[in-house]
C-alpha cells in the first residue's frame, strides 16, 4: 500500500514544491511515512555512474556487463576468488555457499552472488565452470573472468585493495562487499564472518526502504 | 596523486591567498561528481568555504542540553521502567530523525542530517555519579522524501530522497552499564520502535562520556551522518573534594534562555568531527571506502569551522574526537599551551601541561586554557597531524596546520575569574581506588591481537561473531584483568575500545605511559607493532535493582569502518560466585532478545 503511494508521491510532489511559494523548512512527503520496495523505485545517488560497465564473461562463456547486468536493480552479494587458491577461496567459496542456502529462494530471484577471478589469465570460463560445479552453484551465482585490467578497475572501485604490495592477489579473497543497487546501498563485511552474520545484513539492505 | 591533491587542500587553508583561490574554486567543485575516480577511498573534495564564519553560542546553539521529562521513584506512565527506592529516577526522551541542520556557512542551504533530537550533535545528557537516569531512544528515521526550504540551493522542484528505514542501536561510550543497556550491535531497533537504555552512572568518577550509534555494519555511517552525543558525568562530591585541596575548575553559571538549560559558561564541551560534503552542502559518505572515511571539513559542535566568543579567562573545554578514522594532533596559536586534566574516564591524577596534543577517535580530553593574557586577540585552534588516508597518520606533526576554529577572546571579562587550577605536573584528583589496578592482584593477562589478514581485519585470528565469545575463560566480575593488545597490522592504527569499564594504562611496548595517559581510559591507540597492557577491576552494579554486569559486551577497534567490517570481538563476563562450567556458557544466552549458542573461542 505504501509502496505504491511512493510511487505516486514523487511526481505529485514535484508539482507540489513549484506551486508553493514559502514551504516548511522541512517538509514530509506525505502521512504515513512514505517508503518503496527496493525494486520499485530507485534512489538518486552518489554512486549513479560509480560502476565501470565493463564487460566480464561468465562460466558459461556469456558476456555481461559489469554495471548494467550485475548491479543494477539489483540486490547482489561480490567477492574475489582464484582457482589456484588454496588457502581461504575454497574456505569463503564454501562460507558463501552456506550464506547462499540460507538466502534461499531469494537467490537468482532478488540476489545474486558474483565471484569475480583475480587470476583471469589462468581462470579461463571453462576453468571457473568446473569450480562453479564443484561448489554446487546455483542459478544466481555467476562466476566470472576477464580482462586483467577491468577487473583490476572494478576491485578498486568496490574498495578491495591493499595501498602497498596491492599485486598480491590473496590479499583480495578476503572481503565479501554487498550491496543494493537501486537504493545505493552498500556495504562490506569479511568473507568468513559467519552466514548468518551476513545474510543478517543482507536482509537488512534489502529491507531498508520498505516499511514492515 | 589524490593523496597530494588533499594535501594541497589542506594547506590551502594556510594562508589568506591560498583560501580565497580555494573559494573561488567552489563552482567548478559542483563537477566533481562528473569525474571518474579510479580508486574507492580516493578523497572527494567538499565544496570551499570561508572558515570561521561560522558562529558556535552558547545560549542559542547546538548541541544544548536535553531536558528531562520526568523525575520519580516510578516512571511517567507503567511502559517505563521503575525503581521504587528512595532516590529519584530522572527520564528522558530523545527522538531520532531526519533534519535539516546548519553545517556549512551561508550562502550553503543546510544539511539533512540523522539526529538525536534532529541536533547535529545530539543534545547533551547531563548526569549526576551515581545518579539514575533512563533514556527512551524512540526511532523516527524513516525513509521519506524531503523537501528543502525554498531558499535552498538545491533544486526545489525535486525532492531531495533519503529512502533508509535506519536500524538504530545506542552505545553509553565510558559508561558502567547492564548489558542490554550498553547498546550491543545486535539489540536494534528500527524506524517506528523505541528502547529505554537504563543508565545507574556508577563509574568511579565523572567524565566525559558520550553516546552514539552502535548497529551492526552501520555505525560508521549512522554515525557520520549524526547520531553522537556528548553525556557529560558530573559529580559534586569531586568538585568538593578538588576544593578542599585548593583547586576549582572553570564552570561559571549555568547558561539559561527561554527556560531552556545550555550548559555552563566557561566548561564547554567541543565534539571535533570531519566530515565530506556534496557540492549542494549534502553529506557525502563514501559507502565504498573501507579504509576509514576521512572528511575535509572540520565540524565542531556540528558547525564547520566556526568561531566561538570567549574571554580573558580559563576555560574547561572536554575535547572529544567524534570521527570515523581521523586521529588529530591539536596544537593552539599565540603560543599558548593546553592543561590536560583529564582523558576519556575523569580527571587526571596529575595535571599536565602540554603543547599539543594527539587524539584518535572516540578519545576524550579535558583541559584548561587561559585567554586571560589574549585580550581582543583571535586564538585558533589547529590540527597538525597529517592523515591521507584511513590506514592512520603521519609518524610525526607538523606536515599540515589546518584550522579546526577559532576563539576570539573580548576584551573583559564579565565576571573575575575565581577558578584556581593545578600547575604543571601538581596533583588533580588521585583515582579513587587505586589498588584496583596493581598488576600482581591480576588473575589473568589476556592477550587481544589485532592483524590483517587477506585483506581484512580480524581479532585473534577471525573476525566478530555474534555467536562467539574471545574471553575464554569468562571476565569473572570482581577481578583484576591484564588486557595486553597487540597491533601487528602493518602500516595500520587502530583505536581499540573495551567497553563495561574503564581502564589503566600500564605501558606502550613495555615503556609506562606518561602523566597524561595515567587517568582512566576506555579507548587506547594502539600505533604500529605496538603492544599496549591496560589494567582493570571488573566491577559489578552495587545495587541490585541496576541488574547486574554479566552478559555480552564488545571491544572493538573505534576506526568505525573497521568496526563495521567486524574488526571486533566479544567478551563475556560473569557473576563473581558462578561456578558454572564454561560449556555452560557456550549455550547460555545472556541479553534480551540473543538467543543464539555462544561458543567460546580459545585464547591464541
Amino acid at each position: 500500500m505504501r509502496h505504491e503511494s511512493v510511487r505516486r508521491t514523487i511526481p505529485a510532489l514535484v508539482l507540489l514544491a513549484g506551486a508553493l511559494s514559502a514551504p516548511a523548512a522541512l517538509a514530509l512527503a506525505g502521512e504515513p511515512p512514505a517508503a518503496a520496495a527496493v525494486d520499485d523505485v530507485r534512489v538518486p545517488s552518489s554512486l549513479d555512474g560509480y560502476f565501470p560497465d565493463v564487460t566480464l564473461v561468465t562460466q558459461d562463456g556469456r558476456r555481461v556487463r559489469f554495471y548494467s547486468d550485475l548491479l543494477r536493480d539489483k540486490v547482489v552479494l561480490i567477492n574475489f576468488i582464484f582457482t589456484r587458491c588454496k588457502d581461504l577461496c575454497p574456505r569463503t567459496t564454501m562460507n558463501l555457499r552456506r550464506v547462499q542456502e540460507l538466502l534461499g529462494d531469494a537467490v537468482g530471484r532478488s540476489v545474486y552472488l558474483v565471484s569475480i577471478s583475480v587470476d583471469p589469465v589462468n581462470d579461463t570460463p571453462a576453468v571457473l565452470k568446473a569450480y562453479a560445479d564443484r561448489a554446487d552453484a546455483p542459478i544466481g551465482w555467476d562466476f566470472l573472468t576477464g580482462d586483467q585490467e577491468d577487473i583490476e578497475l572494478i576491485r578498486r572501485k568496490l574498495g578491495v585493495f591493499d595501498r602497498e604490495e596491492d599485486d598480491n592477489p590473496t590479499l583480495h579473497t578476503g572481503m565479501l562487499v554487498y550491496g543494493n543497487e537501486p537504493r545505493g546501498k552498500w556495504n562490506a563485511v569479511n568473507a568468513m564472518a559467519s552466514p548468518d552474520l551476513i545474510v543478517r545484513g543482507v536482509r537488512r539492505i534489502m529491507d531498508q526502504g520498505s516499511v514492515r | 596523486l589524490p593523496i597530494r591533491a588533499s594535501k594541497r587542500k589542506e594547506d590551502a587553508m594556510l594562508t589568506r591567498r591560498e583560501l580565497l583561490k580555494t573559494t573561488a574554486m567552489a563552482a567548478p567543485a559542483l563537477l566533481h561528481f562528473g569525474r571518474s575516480r579510479s580508486w574507492a577511498s580516493d578523497f572527494p573534495s567538499s565544496p570551499a568555504f570561508t572558515p570561521f564564519r561560522n558562529e558556535l553560542r552558547l545560549g542559542d546553539g547546538v548541541p544544548g542540553v536535553v531536558p528531562d521529562i520526568w523525575k520519580g521513584r516510578t516512571g511517567p506512565d507503567s511502559s517505563w521502567p521503575s525503581f521504587d527506592e528512595e532516590q529519584e529516577t530522572i527520564y528522558y526522551d530523545i527522538e531520532m530523525r531526519k533534519e535539516l541542520a546548519h553545517i556549512l556557512p551561508a550562502p550553503y542551504p543546510p544539511t539533512l542530517i540523522w539526529g538525536y533530537n534532529g541536533q547535529f550533535p545530539g543534545p547533551t545528557i547531563e548526569a549526576q555519579l551515581d545518579r539514575r537516569i533512563v533514556v527512551r531512544f524512540r526511532n523516527n528515521l524513516w525513509g521519506r522524501e524531503y523537501r528543502m526550504p525554498a531558499r535552498c540551493h538545491h533544486n526545489e522542484q525535486e525532492p531531495r530522497v533519503d529512502a533508509e528505514d535506519v536500524t538504530t542501536s545506542i552505545h553509553h561510550h565510558g559508561g558502567h552499564t547492564v548489558a542490554k543497556h550498553d547498546g550491543h550491535p545486535c539489540l536494534t531497533f528500527g524506524p517506528g520502535k523505541y528502547r529505554d537504555y537504563v543508565y545507574a552512572n556508577t563509574s568511579t568518577r565523572g567524565g566525559t562520556l558520550w553516546y552514539h550509534d552502535h548497529c551492526e555494519d552501520d555505525t560508521a555511517r549512522n554515525v557520520f551522518r549524526g547520531l553522537a552525543g556528548f553525556y557529560l558525568l558530573r559529580s559534586d562530591e569531586e568538585d568538593r573534594t578538588l576544593r578542599e585541596s585548593g583547586i576549582v575548575l572553570p564552570k561559571g553559571e549555568r547558561v539559561e534562555s527561554g527556560g531552556k538549560f545550555y550548559g555552563y559558561q566557561f566548561d564547554v564541551p567541543l565534539v571535533i568531527q570531519d566530515r565530506l560534503f556534496n557540492a549542494d552542502a549534502s553529506l557525502n559518505y563514501p559507502l565504498l571506502n573501507h579504509e576509514g572515511v576521512l572528511g575535509d571539513v572540520y565540524c565542531v559542535n556540528g558547525k564547520a569551522q566556526p568561531r566561538l566568543a570567549v574571554e580573558p579567562r580559563r576555560y574547561r573545554f572536554r575535547l572529544l574526537n567524534g570521527s570515523n578514522a581521523r586521529v588529530y594532533e591539536f596544537a593552539l596559536g599565540g603560543d599558548l599551551k593546553f592543561l590536560q586534566i583529564g582523558s576519556d574516564g575523569g580527571l587526571l591524577p596529575q595535571a599536565v601541561l602540554r603543547s599539543s596534543i594527539r587524539m584518535a577517535p572516540a578519545e576524550r580530553v579535558e583541559v584548561v586554557v587561559d585567554f586571560t593574557n589574549y585580550s581582543d586577540q583571535r586564538i585558533v585552534l589547529y590540527n597538525i597531524l597529517e592523515q591521507t588516508d584511513g590506514r592512520g597518520p603521519a609518524d610525526e606533526a607538523g606536515g599540515v596546520r589546518t584550522p579546526i576554529m577559532r576563539f576570539d577572546v573580548a576584551a573583559l571579562c564579565s565576571s573575575p575569574d575565581d577558578s584556581r587550577v593545578p600547575r604543571d605536573g601538581q596533583k588533580l584528583l588521585p583515582l579513587n581506588s587505586e589498588e584496583d589496578y596493581r598488576p600482581a592482584d591480576a588473575v589473568i593477562t589476556r592477550d587481544i591481537l589485532l592483524h590483517r589478514q587477506h585483506g581484512v581485519w580480524v581479532v585473534n585470528g577471525s573476525c566478530y561473531d555474534p555467536a562467539r565469545s574471545n574471553t575464554c575463560p569468562p571476565v569473572k566480575l570482581g577481578t583484576t584483568e591484564i588486557w595486553r593488545i597487540k597491533n601487528s597490522s602493518g602500516g595500520w592504527v587502530h583505536p581499540l575500545h573495551i567497553h563495561l569499564e574503564e581502564f589503566k594504562m600500564l605501558d606502550r611496548n613495555g615503556v609506562p605511559v606518561g602523566l597524561h595517559e595515567q587517568g582512566l581510559k576506555d579507548t587506547f591507540l594502539i600505533g604500529e607493532n605496538e603492544t599496549v597492557r591496560v589494567i582493570t577491576k571488573w566491577r559489578d552494579q552495587p545495587k541490585a535493582v541496576d541488574g547486574h554486569n554479566d552478559g555480552f559486551y564488545v571491544f572493538h577497534c573505534h576506526n568505525l569502518e573497521h568496526e563495521d567490517m567486524a574488526m571486533m570481538g566479544q567478551m563475556l563476563s560473569v557473576l563473581p560466585d558462578d561456578t558454572s562450567p564454561s560449556i555452560v556458557h557456550d549455550f547460555m544466552p545472556r541479553i534480551d532478545g540473543l538467543t543464539w549458542p555462544v561458543k567460546c573461542q580459545e585464547p591464541l
